[in-house]
């Protein structure tokens, strides 16, 4: 791999180097710092143990086991874990609570990773569907789909009573087409606003007519459903909905919006990606593979660059949920949904149908004070959070005692750059890290 | 830099974040020699949204004390020109706006009469939705006008916070933003940095970082939280003596908007609340006179006890004020000793030099929209005005077409 040059920038840089494979050598090796990188892109942050045998196995292998054994392994544990689950929520801050408990625990960080990707890009708001149960029901179905095509995951919004309810009061009649719904379908899900005309949102309005949400299920009715010809991109003819799911199928624009939001979510969120970065990838994957192109990207040179480490933000969601998962502390999940919503990331309600703005929008003055004020709290003795992140117990968990080097301990658990002074002369495990997430450089993924 | 150089600056310098993200210098600062009263700058103004939940009876805050249709239509709420408090011949205050009579007869207050919409939903969260969306599209938007204003606030530089939310209840939808991140506080003490923060923040500040935008920012906004923290501090340390708020949450939550306003963090925006938290608010269809009364009170004391604190430290001028509720009441009350949802209803409005007094005319009451009053003044005229004329934002883009602003300050 060619030295990557000090002012390269997304711009200026070769896509094809950046998207051929990292492979490790003598000037650009394996570290930690580059295994914690990929844990905590890929999953929210790693435990010791993750780490170390990340470390030891090289990124293929590491990044193989996140995107597939980590699914093997809900099979034991989604069972235990559904008994906890209430039946219906009673509340949006319910469901975030129970989903925020869900990340913080699972085997399969990935998935869960995955499954927040989609409720950012397909943003559904609890307070629009009006029954939690119905948003819990579509976190659940949405984390089914986690590794699947984009177009399988489209096809699955149209059929999802918690869709239809946010966006057309649940009736779609055959006099009165649903626009609302053609429209976040076509322009916020599927292909971006430059790609779809007001003609296509009501031809798509009109062939999506007929469904019904009654009593929290799906209902077509058929005398509701206009079976006229339509004429939607690429398809004519007497259009339904599965006509519509086929009319973006090989819409170029698809796998070009897919590609963008995935880059943004794994590889840097400072600005809009250069279509010269993002084209490629979208390229390589006719009906928007999403797990392939994860799969690229995080085997790539880009990725494990200057251009991509430290280059994203953490949202509110993933600067706690990694803490916690690498704490492998077990969290109050219900403050948290609320502490969260605060700093501006309330989890049942995302602001928009294209989710949370995301990149610089998180930090402002106010929302970093608050910021470093709930990691603060999370890590007192007691109060609020309990006392459930125990640095000092995470350290024996993994055979250490809490004096042997806890800086050298956390620096690298958390995946921060070594220096020297880290920690302010802290030496108890918990001063210790809270010292190191009060460091900018913790607020960044 | 050398090592043992830095060490010597941090020491005696103890602040080396502080030299290279230099926080701005605060107003207050860079104003003190100036004139006490003069007009603010296009980037000083503050606007502060209250939101009164439930439906607001206007005619028994703002009441037409002499009007044969009120008393007639009202047999057990109607209030009589012995008990109000007089602002003219007509129209008088609920006697437990005693508060609000105090500053409407210092010149203070501004009550615009009549404000509402064509086709208001008589559903709260229609009404509301409405209210807080403020789109005459068709096209249902995704944000709020507050939130459209903050996504304009903060395509500007720095790291301020365009707006925020201080209240018991879940964020309203009015703050709804698509490009901004617009957080929700319990109180100024969520921006209270905690002991030993501040220090390892500064800590990493000598790093020689490669060029990172996003850690910068973050190290920019860390150095103004500090800054605006110790500011804020000093000012909750002045202020233990409560400085003449009421106790109640409202007024605490007004209490708390006045430090952050003091401590000049450069937001532009606060909303808070009053009547919502499930208590049922201003929604009184059954036995009005106790509940409407109390919260009344509370309105205008906290109000009040807001714009004396604000006028003492000359930031009166700096800030305007506005209530909103999502309709009024009906005229008639119900054979319940309450009233049912209306239309148009009063929005009062203090500070920023805005005109005293009664402004517009009182809504009739024999012509009638389904037994609630019609609106005279478009709520996107008031909108218009204060995002337009007051914050200096393009007000017909947020607002998505052209409303002539409403007269809320005196003709020059």
């Amino acid at each position: 791999m060619p030295a990557p040059d000090a002012n390269l920038t997304l711009a200026t840089v070769d896509p094809e180097w950046a998207w051929a494979p990292f492979e490790p050598d003598a000037d650009h090796p394996w570290t930690p710092a580059l295994a914690a990188h990929l844990l905590r892109r890929a999953g929210f942050g790693a435990t010791w143990t993750e780490l170390q045998q990340a470390v030891a196995d090289g990124p293929e292998e590491t990044a193989g086991r996140l995107m597939v054994d980590g699914y093997h392994a809900t099979e034991s544990f989604n069972p235990q874990f559904d008994e906890l689950e209430p039946a219906s929520p009673g509340s949006g801050t319910a469901v975030s609570a129970w989903w925020l408990r869900r990340m913080i625990e699972t085997p399969d960080p990935f998935g869960e990773r995955m499954t927040l990707f989609w409720h950012a890009s397909l943003a559904i708001r609890a307070d629009r569907v009006g029954d939690p149960g119905l948003l819990a029901g579509r976190v659940r179905s949405l984390r089914g789909l986690a590794r699947s095509t984009f177009v399988d995951v489209l096809e699955e919004q149209l059929k999802d009573p918690a869709v239809l309810q946010a966006l057309g009061e649940g009736e779609n009649r055959r006099a009165r087409p649903n626009t609302e719904l053609a429209r976040a379908f076509l322009e916020d899900f599927a292909l971006g606003p430059e790609s779809v005309t007001q003609d296509e949102v009501r031809e798509a309005a009109r062939a999506m007519t007929g469904w019904f949400v009654v009593r929290g299920r799906l209902r077509f009715i058929e005398r509701e459903h206009d079976d006229g010809d339509k004429q939607l991109f690429d398809e004519a003819g007497p259009l339904d909905r599965v006509g519509v799911v086929r009319s973006v199928l090989f819409h170029p624009a698809m796998t070009r919006w897919l590609a963008r939001r995935l880059f943004q979510a794994f590889v840097s969120d400072v600005d809009e990606p250069p279509a010269l970065l993002t084209d490629p990838l979208a390229n390589a994957c006719l009906q928007g593979g999403a797990t392939l192109l994860v799969w690229r990207i995080l085997q790539s040179n880009l990725f494990y660059s200057p251009l991509a480490l430290q280059q994203r933000m953490k949202s509110p969601v993933e600067l706690v949920v990694g803490l916690a998962r690498s704490l492998e502390g077990i969290l109050p999940t219900e403050p948290l949904a609320q502490d969260l919503a605060n700093l501006g990331q309330d989890l049942a309600n995302p602001p928009t149908l294209r989710g949370w703005p995301g990149g610089r929008a998180w930090i402002t003055d106010a929302t970093m004070a608050a910021r470093l004020n709930l990691l603060h709290e999370l890590l007192q003795p007691d109060g609020r959070y309990k006392g459930r992140l125990d640095p000092a117990r995470t350290m024996e968990r993994h055979g250490r005692s809490p004096s042997d080097d806890p800086v050298g301990f956390f620096t690298e658990l958390l995946g921060l750059p070594a220096e020297p002074d880290l920690a302010g002369g802290a030496t108890s495990p918990r001063e210790v890290v809270a010292r190191l997430v009060a460091r900018p450089e913790f607020q960044l993924a | 830099m050398h090592q043992s150089r830095r060490h010597f600056l941090q020491t005696t310098l103890g602040a080396s974040a502080l030299l290279t993200f230099a926080p701005r210098i605060p107003g207050f600062l860079a104003r003190a020699g100036e004139a006490a009263r003069r007009r603010p700058g296009p980037d000083e103004t503050i606007l502060v949204v209250l939101q009164l939940s439930g439906g607001n009876d206007g005619l028994n805050s703002v009441v037409p004390f002499t009007n044969d249709a009120y008393i007639k239509a009202r047999p057990t709420l109607h209030l009589r020109e012995d008990e109000v408090l007089k602002l003219n011949d007509e129209l008088g205050f609920h006697p437990r706006l005693q508060a609000f009579k105090a500053l409407h007869d210092e010149g203070l207050l501004g009550i615009l009469q009549g404000v509402g919409c064509d086709k208001l939903s008589r559903d709260h969260d229609g009404a509301m939705r409405t209210w807080h969306v403020a789109d005459p599209g068709e096209t249902p938007r995704q944000t709020g006008w507050i939130g459209r204003a903050a996504d304009a606030l903060i395509a500007r530089p720095g790291t301020a916070t365009p707006a925020c939310f201080m209240g018991g209840i879940p964020r309203p939808f009015a703050l709804n933003a698509a490009a901004a991140v617009v957080p929700a506080f319990r109180g100024p003490q969520d921006l209270l940095l905690r002991d030993g923060r501040a220090k390892s923040v500064r800590g990493s500040a000598h790093a020689e970082a490669p060029v990172n935008p996003l850690l910068n920012q973050v190290r920019q906004a860390a150095a103004e939280a500090e800054a605006q923290s110790s500011r804020l501090r000093a000012i909750l340390e002045q202020g233990e003596g409560g400085n003449g708020y009421p106790d109640f949450p409202f007024a605490q939550d007004l209490r708390g908007i006045s430090q952050l306003i003091q401590a000049d963090l450069g937001t532009r925006i606060f909303f808070a609340e009053l009547g919502g938290g499930g208590i049922g608010g201003f929604d009184n269809h059954a036995n009005q006179a106790g509940n409407h009364d109390a919260l009344l009170e509370q309105l205008a004391t906290g109000v009040a006890a807001f714009v004396r604190d604000l006028r003492r430290h000359d930031l009166l001028d700096r800030v305007v004020l506005m209530t909103f509720s999502e309709f009024g009441r009906t005229l008639e009350e119900n054979g319940r000793h309450g009233t049912n949802h209306g239309a148009a209803g009063p929005v009062f409005l203090a500070g920023g030099g805005v005109a005293a007094g009664l402004l517009g005319s009182h809504p009739s009451l024999t012509d009638l929209d389904q037994g609630g009053l019609r609106h005279s003044v478009d709520f996107r005229q008031l909108y218009s005005a204060v995002l337009g004329n007051w914050l200096g934002l393009d007000a017909a883009d947020l607002l998505g077409g052209t409303f002539e602003p409403a007269s809320l300050w005196p003709a020059a």
